[in-house]
This record gives structure tokens, sequence and C-alpha cells, in this order.
């Protein structure tokens, strides 16, 4: 497991978190079930610990604070939202779980594939975000143009677990001064 | 000398990048002071190793790529960075002093160096204890004057911030 880094604690602390929470998933894996999609170990934990959070760096934009006795802020160059519920994917709105479970990266890898809940940035479209049997995660809902008139469903990383790819989205908006 | 990814030596290999690469860093070391910069152990190995390699249009992206663990990847957009350390954007040697004078860096007690540039849009800059930013001059807008030269944290080491560079480009198909 990773740690979450100094902003990444600050800001999800904001969003109403803290180091202790632990909500009940159950009525997110009901919806799952539903859908086809696999409920697996990494996928629960993940939702005990931050399902339902929605995540935003947008008060702490060109506020000042400090880490390590550094001056840092977050760029106002977008306003990334992570929201942490699978309800709001369209993999789920769409009932595209065959699709993302026949992925060949997945298949390859003997892994397992389910909605967290979406990636929203300053333009739209959002993307969704997926969590893998081996707590990896993913963005995913573009079609990549392969070729001209190929265009495939494919995934992107954003980490290694939850907590680095929070980490590593916030860090992108992170600036020294 | 350095380990980059499979998916970052694709990239590398287009643009002229061999493992046991090493080249003459006298133009752009001598450029870079002339600019005011220091050029430090960590920046004069980067500098060995990538100096000079461009910018290039992407030619091997197109369709999807085997890698030896046979995962499928694609590369929607090339990463377009470039190590022509002494053509940076915005860190000439007017420049040059904002960069030494953040906050983060003397602090730290850093030096910086630059060793290239992101789309020709932003600078890759190197410290002196080896960790990667990304330099721009950016207005806040709750501020009131000058732009800020600001630094965001891409790698701790050159491997892994080309490493991230490149892992943003990849879709998994």
């Amino acid at each position: 497991m990773s740690y979450l880094t100094k902003a990444s604690s600050l800001i999800l602390r904001d969003s109403g978190w803290s180091p202790q929470r632990k909500v009940d998933p159950s009525y997110w894996i009901d919806s799952l079930k539903k859908t086809d999609f696999p409920i697996f170990e990494a996928l629960i934990n993940c939702l005990e610990k931050f399902g339902g959070l929605t995540i935003t760096t947008l008060p702490f934009q060109e506020r000042p604070f400090f880490i390590e006795k550094q001056q840092a802020v977050i760029l106002q160059r977008a306003d990334p939202i992570l929201e942490l519920s699978p309800n709001k994917s369209k993999a789920i709105e769409l009932s595209q779980a065959e699709q993302w479970k026949s992925l060949h990266y997945l298949k390859n890898k003997h892994l397992e594939i389910a909605p967290i809940g979406v990636f929203r940035y300053a333009y739209p479209p959002p993307f969704d975000l997926f969590i893998l049997s081996n707590g990896n995660i993913f963005g995913g809902g573009r079609y990549w143009t392969v070729k001209e008139g190929d265009e495939r469903l494919g995934l992107f990383y954003l980490g290694n677990d939850v907590e680095d790819a929070i980490n590593n989205t916030i860090e992108e908006f992170l600036a020294f001064w | 000398m350095i380990a980059f990814s499979e998916k970052s030596q694709i990239i590398l290999r287009d643009i002229g990048w061999f493992p046991e690469r090493k080249v003459e860093t006298f133009p752009w070391i001598n450029n870079l002071q002339q600019a005011g910069y220091d050029v430090f152990d960590a920046a004069r190995k980067i500098l060995e190793h990538l100096g000079g390699l461009p910018l290039k249009e992407p030619s091997a992206y197109k369709g999807f790529i085997s890698l030896s663990d046979n995962t499928r990847i694609h590369f929607a957009t090339h990463p377009n960075f470039d190590f022509i350390a002494d053509n940076t954007p915005e860190s000439d040697s007017e420049r040059a002093v904002y960069w030494k004078e953040n906050s983060f860096i003397k602090a730290n007690g850093l030096q910086i160096c630059p060793i290239g540039s992101i789309r020709g849009i932003t600078t890759l800059f190197v410290v002196s204890d080896g960790r990667i930013f990304i330099g721009q001059f950016y207005v806040p807008k709750s501020y009131h004057g000058d732009k800020e030269a600001s630094l965001t944290f891409l790698g701790h080491t050159i491997v892994e911030a080309v490493d991230k560079l490149v892992e943003r480009c990849v879709g998994y198909l």
C-alpha cells in the first residue's frame, strides 16, 4: 500500500476523509453485482476507505499551503475532481461490463476489473476510474484510435493502488515557488 | 547507464537514443553557464546521455505494439519532450535568476539547471539532488504582479521522470 503524500492528505481531509475512515460498501457492491462486474478484495478495500468521497483541489487553488516548510500551491490549470462512487461511472450506466472484461490486457495478465468512480477534468468528457484485482488504478472510457477506422476501448495507468493514483493526480497540479 | 522502461525505450530509440549513448556536452554546458546556470554533476550526466535528442513527430506509434510480456499498448499521443538544454522556454539569461531564486530551490540549498523541454512549452529542470521538475512561469489569478517561476515535481530521477511522461501517453488495449 502506498502512503498518501502530505498534499494528498491535506486535500483528502478537506473532502471529509480521515485515516480511520471505513464505510459500508454494500450499496455499491450490490449495484456492481447487477451489472456483471466481478467483486474482489482490492475493490472492497478501496470502497471501504474512499467510497463516496468527492476529492477536489478547488479549495486549494492558489491558496498557498506549506509542505515541509516549503510554500506550495495548486495551479489553477484545471479542476480535477475524483468521485469515488461506482454508480457514477459510464461503465455501469452503459452496462459495459463485458466490453471491459474482454480487454486483452486483463486477459493476458489474468486480472479482473471493476469501476470505482469517475475523474472529471476542466473540460468534458469525464472518464471512468477502474480498479483491477491487483489493486492497480486505471482510467478508461476513451476509445483509442489505433489506426484510421480502428478505435478500441483502452485503459491508461493512474497508480499502483488508490493512494498512489490520488497522489499522482494531485501531484500534477502541485507547484512549488 | 540508465534503465528506462520498455515503453520509454521505444519512444527514446525513435528519437535517436541508444543505451550506450554518450555525447559531447560542451556547446550546451557553455551556453547554460553563459546564461547564468551552474552545471552540476547530475545535469552533466543527463546531458552526456540524453543531450541533443530532439522533438520528433510520431512515427512508430501507429497501430498497437506488443511488449515482451505480451501486453498490447498504443501510444495515443507522443510525449514530445526534447533534451536540448540551451534552448528551453522561459529559461534564458534574463530568467535564470528567477529559477535560481525560487524559494523551494533556495530553502533546500539546491542548484537548478535546464535539461530540455516538453512540447516546447514548459522547461524540464534537474536539481542538484537529481530530482526532475517541470518549470513554467505562471500568473496566479489571486496575485497582482509578476509571473511566478513555479516548479512541479516530475520524478526522483531522470528515469522516473521520462517513464512518467511516456506512461501518460500509453493506452492498454
